[in-house]
């Protein structure tokens, strides 16, 4: 499923390692230009070529920043932070006893931007959608069995199983809540035939129809789209008049313009641009974590494992890795990580609980192992830059680490077409790999689980050992708990069992930069969404 | 002034007086032959092995500990320019010594047997000629795969036709003249005609552009390990560090000491093969 989220930014990656290379000069100038100038105006550089603004449609995370502004959710987050969600326009909920029925109870006096009442029908009308388009959001859903609207400010979801994953899913832009009457006069569609029936995508790239602070003006693809503050926006109103998003996909570029002040924001800038930023005057450099693994995996299926099949191997590779310089690579911002789960997601575990290198204990490891010799492929995407992070960079890294316990190991670095090809039908002996999370929850994780999607590309069944079996039988149940604390539990429990007995070596958590004018308050990033405008503000 | 004009044998490969004379040519010789001095020596003269990490290091600016700075892993690019030369520079003969050696076999087999053969053997290099050489080593090489010996194989393949064409054109050319006539008329065999009188005779214009060439094929490897058809990336290797250094324009050092270690071998590779072939070309040299 995340193989749609896995690279979503290894594209901006990439871009930023080819475009790199063209050697642009840096001119410092004193040229202040309009964006600064303007208070209300708030200039973004970044990708504006969007695949589509159609909340139910998209999973790129360029595409969810603009409906993160103009359309609302039922819940959301704060900032960077994913584990405590937040009413939204739904002001409080409640979970039966079975984890199975989610009862909502709607923000009164909503309206649309258009200025239509936002009641239960239209939350209705747009949940309806995602599961009837049968688009690419629609595995958001993919737990849930209906929706239904008892009165017009109560909304009820029923899922297929106990699900508590569900109220953090909610969040995901990709079910922003549309105007339905809207929608239906442009070609919307939420019936049983809306994958044919619903027109409404082409509407969508020059028109929100939702209730966010902000309302698409216009959109010129490869060039800009601009946002205007919603007046009818049931908070308080958003501090910007107008949003532009600029397309600068050249992160040389767009750190130039950022120094320059002709945007007040690049958003997809690389730690190549990181060193000259922070020495130019009024810019701001930060950097928020990403709800991402990457790790290591080692195949546990003898036939494609070989010596990396075996568990001691397995253990003493943990111990051999040098963490603290794998950590200087994936630079400032990034978070050692104890297990799979991020540390921005409840059930994740603390930094503090990660293997520590120990040369010898993985040297006697690999003495107990009664191998003579252990030597393998390393297959990694050779083009791929995540994060800012050159896979090549890892590998090496990762291959010079072994080697000192002994273990050889052979780069073969693949353009990452190949090598992905590999990664998911199970055919790496060894790699390096990262998950980013589909949807903001812990259990978007457990495709570490034996048999599950990541367990599966490793060669990990629950049928490889007892305790495999065990493991895979602990990620069900903590899937299913109804319990929130026990729930965390479950998972924590999970990451413990997983970390001894996984074929994997879980790295880092990495960051994302970012760079903002000096006069802007209010810039955070999230993982899921990117930046939120609505708390955006200029001073002059 | 008038120059001394010499006669010389045919098969003369001394150098001559006049490459000796022009100070570019001199200094290039110079060039080459300390690059040469440096690959052999390197092990003895490298600060730092060329693998050694030192991660808490990752990213030093040139300085006394480190010349020329270290990599985003902590190499010493020092150590590691060093080192790529062993490379470069045999890599660099390979692929031109067996270009070479392909394209003269090729090509006097075209030139001696004439006809039906010749026709066939020169459309095959007027085709293989069509396509640019880097981009036809890089289909070669990706499509055998990423490493040295491909990296060889795919220049050989690429670069073969051009000396194929030379070859036939010089066999073509002294297989009419007197001697041959002679060597034909005492009874010699074909073959002895061939492989003593015409083979041995064209031989030295030969090797003299293979010589030329082989700046050229430095830069040709340099660009194919650039694009990642190289040896794997912890091997030092001048093109495929330059590409390391593309994410870190900040990081100048990562880029430019590969980049000069080839800018020196090659341009002064190309100027002494350039005085090599003013010298010994006839109607170049001033009256």
């Amino acid at each position: 499923m995340s193989r749609r989220a896995l690279f979503r930014q290894a594209g901006a990656g990439l871009a930023a390692g080819a475009l790199g290379s063209a050697a642009v000069p840096w001119v410092w100038t004193r040229a202040d230009a309009a964006a600064t100038a303007d208070r209300g105006t708030f200039i973004v550089g970044g990708n504006a070529q969007f695949r589509t603004l159609d909340p139910g449609r998209t999973i790129e995370v360029t595409g969810m920043m603009v409906e993160k502004a103009t359309y609302d959710t039922l819940v959301t987050f704060y900032g960077e932070d994913l584990r405590t969600p937040r009413p939204h326009l739904a002001t409080a909920w409640k979970a039966s006893a079975d984890a199975r029925t989610f009862t909502f109870t709607l923000r009164q006096g909503v309206r649309f931007a258009s200025g239509n009442p936002l009641t239960s029908a239209d939350v209705k009308w747009s949940f309806d959608r995602v599961l009837n388009l049968k688009a690419n959001t629609l595995f958001l859903f993919d737990g849930v069995a209906g929706v239904d609207a008892p009165d017009a400010h109560t909304v009820v979801i029923r899922t297929k199983a106990p699900q508590l994953s569900l109220i953090p899913i909610l969040s995901h832009p990709g079910l922003g809540i549309l105007d339905s009457k809207l929608m239906m006069q442009n070609g919307g569609d939420a019936g049983p035939d809306a994958k044919n029936a619903d027109h409404a995508e082409p509407y969508l790239f020059q028109h929100s129809a939702g209730s966010g602070p902000f309302m698409i003006q216009s959109y010129t693809a490869g060039q800009e789209l601009v946002l205007v503050r919603n007046p009818n926006f049931w908070g308080s109103p958003a501090r910007l008049d107008r949003v532009v998003l600029r397309h600068v996909p050249d992160p040389v570029t767009q750190a130039l313009q950022v120094v320059r002040g002709d945007l007040d924001m690049a958003s997809n800038i690389g730690p190549d641009q990181l060193p000259a930023l922070r020495r130019a005057p009024n810019v701001v450099v930060q950097t928020s974590p990403s709800a991402t693994t990457f790790y290591v995996l080692m195949n546990n299926a003898p036939d494609v494992g070989g010596p990396f099949s075996n568990p001691k191997v397995q253990q003493a590779v943990r111990y051999a890795l040098d963490y603290d310089g794998i950590m200087r690579i994936a630079g400032p911002g990034s978070v050692r990580l104890a297990g799979v789960i991020p540390t921005l997601l409840p059930g994740s575990l603390p930094s503090s609980a990660a293997v520590k290198t120990d040369r010898d204990r993985a040297k006697s490891l690999l003495k107990e192992s009664g191998l003579a010799s252990v030597s393998g492929t390393f297959s990694y995407s050779s083009d791929a830059i995540q994060f800012g992070i050159p896979t090549a960079l890892l590998a090496q890294k990762i291959q010079s680490d072994l080697a000192t316990v002994g273990i050889q190991l052979k780069l073969d670095g693949l353009p990452t077409v190949t090598s992905l090809t590999l990664y998911r039908g199970g055919k790496d002996q060894f790699g390096v790999w990262g998950w980013a999370a589909d949807y903001p929850d812990a259990t978007d994780f457990l495709v570490y689980a034996p048999g599950r999607v990541v367990g599966k590309r490793a060669g990990w069944l629950p049928t490889a050992s007892p305790d495999a079996g065990k493991l895979a039988a602990l990620a069900d149940a903590a899937e299913a708990e109804v319990d929130e604390k026990k729930r965390v539990a479950l998972l924590q429990q999970f990451e413990r069992t997983l970390a001894q007995i996984g074929p994997y070596a879980p790295l880092f958590q990495p960051a994302i930069p970012y760079a903002f004018r000096s006069n802007v308050q209010g810039v955070t990033y999230n993982s899921v969404w990117a930046t939120d405008l609505y708390p955006i503000r200029k001073t002059s | 002034m008038q120059p001394v004009v010499r006669r010389r044998g045919a098969r003369s490969l001394a150098v001559p007086r006049s490459l000796v004379r022009s100070p570019l040519a001199v200094g290039s010789v110079i060039v080459v032959a300390a690059w040469v001095a440096l690959a052999a020596a390197a092990p003895a003269i490298a600060p730092y092995g060329p693998l050694a990490q030192d991660i808490a290091d990752r990213l030093a600016p040139p300085g006394p500990a480190h010349w020329f700075g270290t990599d985003p892993l902590g190499r010493d690019i020092l150590s590691r320019v060093l080192y790529g030369a062993r490379l470069s520079i045999p890599v660099g003969i390979a692929a031109v010594a067996l270009a070479v050696l392909l394209g003269t076999v090729i090509g006097s087999v075209a030139g001696a047997a004439g006809g039906v053969v010749d026709e066939a053997i020169m459309r095959l290099t007027d085709l293989m000629l069509a396509f640019p050489t880097v981009i036809l080593a890089m289909i070669i090489s990706a499509a055998l795969g990423a490493g040295i010996r491909n990296a060889v194989i795919a220049i050989m393949v690429a670069w073969w036709p051009t000396y194929a064409r030379f070859a036939r054109g010089l066999v073509i050319g002294a297989r009419d003249r007197e001697y041959v006539e002679a060597a034909r008329a005492v009874g010699a065999s074909p073959m002895r005609v061939f492989l003593r009188h015409v083979l041995l005779n064209i031989l030295s214009p030969i090797v003299i552009l293979g010589t030329l060439d082989v700046g050229r094929a430095i830069l040709t490897f340099a660009s194919l390990s650039f694009l990642g058809l190289g040896p794997p990336p912890q091997i030092p290797e001048w093109g495929s560090e330059i590409a390391a250094g593309r994410d870190y324009l900040d990081q100048w050092w990562i880029a430019t000491f590969p980049g000069l270690a080839i800018l020196t071998l090659v341009v002064a590779l190309n100027v002494v093969g350039d005085g090599l072939r003013d010298a010994l070309d006839p109607r170049l040299r001033k009256a």
